[in-house]
């Protein structure tokens, strides 16, 4: 286990949530070398507290990310000039035409994402991105679970005007 | 009762992830279709957002290396900036420059080095100085860390963070400090003098633990604040330390005033002196405990001939300079002038050699005491007895041995003239000077008020019978590499009614054996040295209790 510091079971929960936390932090900052970077730091964090997480996070998964958060939000605080929209990189061999109209629908949504308020967009990326149920979204966010759905529809509230152009 | 639109959206939400579509949802709830389209509408939208994965060469590079890093117990900070080379070569070139400029501003601008202050006030500005080991800094407009070395003056909005083995000072243009232990990255957000009348500081902190002196200046209470990323912790003239953790719970230990603690929900709990508090989430749950008393204690006192300072062997200083400017680096710990002398405690010293800086402002016996106490029981005390001319000053090296944070032994293992070199790391900022005392100016006003020009001038008899009782110790003559050299001033040594010139000794090191019931007094042995150098005298006692150390102690 790696709670006992053993670096191989350690190597195998990187491998287990590396993707869950990299996308975490690219759809926040949609800079895929800096979503790399924190990815990375995230675990170093991780492996250097590892003990002290023991029964206090419901899940290692909620634990991962409120590091990821933290870590994320911090970057994005000090980032000036702004973080420029990134395309998304798929990988495979798809068709280039239907690929480029991806990334663009990609950029308007990132666009609305990154308008939204922290917490709204931190509930959006964990919910329909990250595919989080909203108990594990509550341990992230130290929320319960009716103030995560509250939040959720105002989120989603705000995120189809963000979409359509408008305002909050 | 008809749900909620929120309850209903959630239920709507979670058969769209099953495979439902969105016109299946909203069949189930005709009545509430309005609100609902739009809201699920977006949700779709993200649920159409192509995933994403890491790249296999990132995947499998970080893997290997973090595990590495592991193996190798590499710094984390390393690690991460070898990946920033690696990937941001685009910012080579404006980090050249940034370094060129900054080798430039060093060229030209005098007045950074710890021994000298800066010579403007420039409040929105702050010193950062290294103590030891790796310091990183982020400029407010820059993506790129760049490594500290010695003293260097930021601007607000910059980031620091320290590596594992890493320890630096913050220190405003008031003065006020914030010392940083290993791991820990916090960004100055704020840095004013509102309308020249009061301290305006904000330090935002995203890990570690912090160490916070708050000094103020102007006409009006200072406003320093630590904004974690739970609460924000606002001092009300106070020493204090804030701790954040991964998850960013905070934890609080207030040792001097009294903190305010305001959570997200705009909670608010105060935090008296002597108590603490760990906030996980909220303060809803969160009440002020006692801070349990320190089992382990390093504590000094002078008499007023003198003033002292001590270094941590992290590089950390507390303690007073003859010109009155006072600093509080080392965590959980404090220094009070008074009429009496001085004193110094450290609260849970780490092992180490701790660096004693004892400086004269009178012509006068200083006596040192060096004292370790444990579970209120003073275990281990050495007195120095030292006749000075003014302007001596001098350092004591003391090695003290752990073993879960109870010092086991305690050891003098040298004495060293300061010759020029000062051990702590003090930047003094105009506005500190202005506000200070010198020491030295009041020392020979007697009964001075304040605390900060409390020194008098008393006399010090090198004949007062010691005050406590002392164990048997023995010691040993010192090697020649304790021998300071003959070129600084001399200190003579007065032993009752004989003075005689003396080699330094070197006091072997003492268990710590707590409440011992030998009450023999033996004097300290000195072996002959062909060279003069000054002297010092010290006696060893291991005594019941904590009460008999301030008395002045010398030995015939």
């Amino acid at each position: 286990m790696a709670i006992e510091g053993d670096v191989e079971a350690f190597g195998i929960l990187y491998n287990t949530f590396v993707n869950q936390i990299f996308r975490y932090v690219f759809y926040q900052i949609n800079d895929r070398m800096k979503a790399e970077d924190i990815t990375q730091e995230v675990f170093i964090k991780s492996w250097k507290s590892i003990q002290t997480c023991r029964g206090k996070e419901d899940t290692f998964s909620a634990w991962l990310y409120r590091i990821a958060h933290n870590q994320t939000v911090d970057t994005i605080r000090k980032s000036k000039p702004e973080i420029s929209l990134e395309l998304i990189d798929p990988v495979g061999n798809a068709n280039p035409e239907t690929e480029a109209e991806k990334a663009q629908e990609w950029q308007k949504t990132a666009a609305a994402l990154k308008n939204l308020p922290e917490p709204q967009r931190q509930l959006i990326i964990l919910k329909f991105l990250e595919g989080a149920e909203n108990d594990e979204i509550g341990a992230v966010m130290g929320k319960r679970q009716g103030a995560i759905r509250a939040l959720q529809m105002r989120a989603l509230d705000n995120l189809r005007k963000k979409l359509s152009g408008g305002t909050e | 009762m008809a749900d909620k639109i929120e309850v209903i959206l959630e239920k709507c939400l979670a058969r769209l992830k099953a495979g439902d579509t969105m016109e299946d949802c909203l069949r189930r709830f005709p009545d509430r279709r309005a609100e609902l389209e739009p809201l699920l509408s977006a949700a779709a939208k993200m649920y159409s957002v192509p995933e994403i994965s890491v790249s296999e060469d990132f995947r499998r590079e970080s893997h290997d290396r973090l595990l590495a890093g592991i193996r190798n117990e590499a710094k984390p900070v390393a690690a991460r900036r070898f990946r920033l080379q690696k990937l941001n070569f685009r910012v080579i070139v404006p980090a050249a420059m940034v370094v060129l400029l900054a080798l430039l501003f060093w060229l030209v601008s005098p007045g950074l080095t710890p021994a000298s202050m800066p010579a403007q006030i420039n409040p929105d500005k702050f010193s950062l100085s290294v103590l030891s080991g790796e310091v990183e800094t982020l400029a407010a407009n820059s993506t790129s860390w760049q490594a500290v070395n010695g003293t260097i003056e930021l601007a607000t909005g910059s980031a620091v963070r320290t590596s594992d083995g890493g320890h630096a000072v913050i220190t405003f243009f008031d003065g006020s400090t914030a010392a940083l232990d290993p791991g820990t990255e916090v960004t100055v957000a704020e840095s004013s003098f509102v309308n020249e009348q009061s301290v305006h500081i904000v330090l935002n902190q995203l890990s570690g633990e912090t160490w916070n002196n708050v000094i103020g200046t102007g006409t009006q209470q200072p406003y320093y604040a630590v904004q974690t990323p739970l609460a924000t912790l606002v001092a009300q003239g106070t020493s204090f330390s804030s701790e954040v953790d991964t998850s960013g719970a905070t934890g609080l230990s207030v040792i001097k005033g009294t903190v305010t603690v305001i959570d997200k929900q705009n909670n608010e709990v105060s935090v008296a002196q002597d108590q603490q508090l760990n906030i996980q989430n909220t303060l809803a749950a969160a009440v002020p405990e006692n801070i349990p008393a320190a089992k382990n204690e390093l504590s000094l006192s002078l008499n007023p001939s003198g003033v002292c300072s001590v270094s941590d062997p992290d590089g950390a200083s507390t303690g007073y300079l003859t010109n009155g400017i006072s600093f509080n680096q080392i965590p959980n710990s404090s220094a009070a002038l008074s009429t009496n002398g001085q004193s110094i405690q450290i609260e849970t010293p780490v092992s180490g050699v701790y660096t004693i800086t004892v400086r004269a402002i009178i012509p006068e016996d200083m006596v040192l005491a060096i004292q370790l106490v444990q579970n209120n029981q003073t275990v281990y005390q050495q007195n120095l007895t030292l006749t000075a001319t003014t302007g001596s000053d001098w350092t004591v090296h003391v090695d003290l041995s752990n073993q879960a944070n109870v010092t086991q032994s305690a050891d003098i293992v040298s004495f060293a003239p300061v010759a020029g070199k000062t051990p702590a790391t003090v930047v003094q900022m105009p506005l500190a000077i202005q506000r200070a005392t010198p020491v030295a100016a009041v020392a020979t006003t007697p009964n001075t008020g304040s605390a900060a020009a409390g020194i008098t001038k008393t006399t010090t008899s090198t004949n007062t019978a010691p005050a406590v009782s002392a164990a048997t110790t023995t010691t040993k003559p010192s090697s020649a590499a304790a021998v300071p050299p003959t070129a600084v001033p001399p200190i003579t040594a007065t032993t009752g009614t004989t003075t005689t010139k003396q080699p330094i000794v070197t006091v072997p090191p003492v268990a710590v054996t707590p409440s011992t019931t030998t009450t023999t007094t033996t004097p300290i042995t000195t072996a002959p040295s062909a060279v003069t150098p000054p002297t010092v005298k010290t006696t060893t006692a291991t005594t019941t209790t904590k009460s008999t150390s301030s008395a002045p102690n010398s030995v015939k």
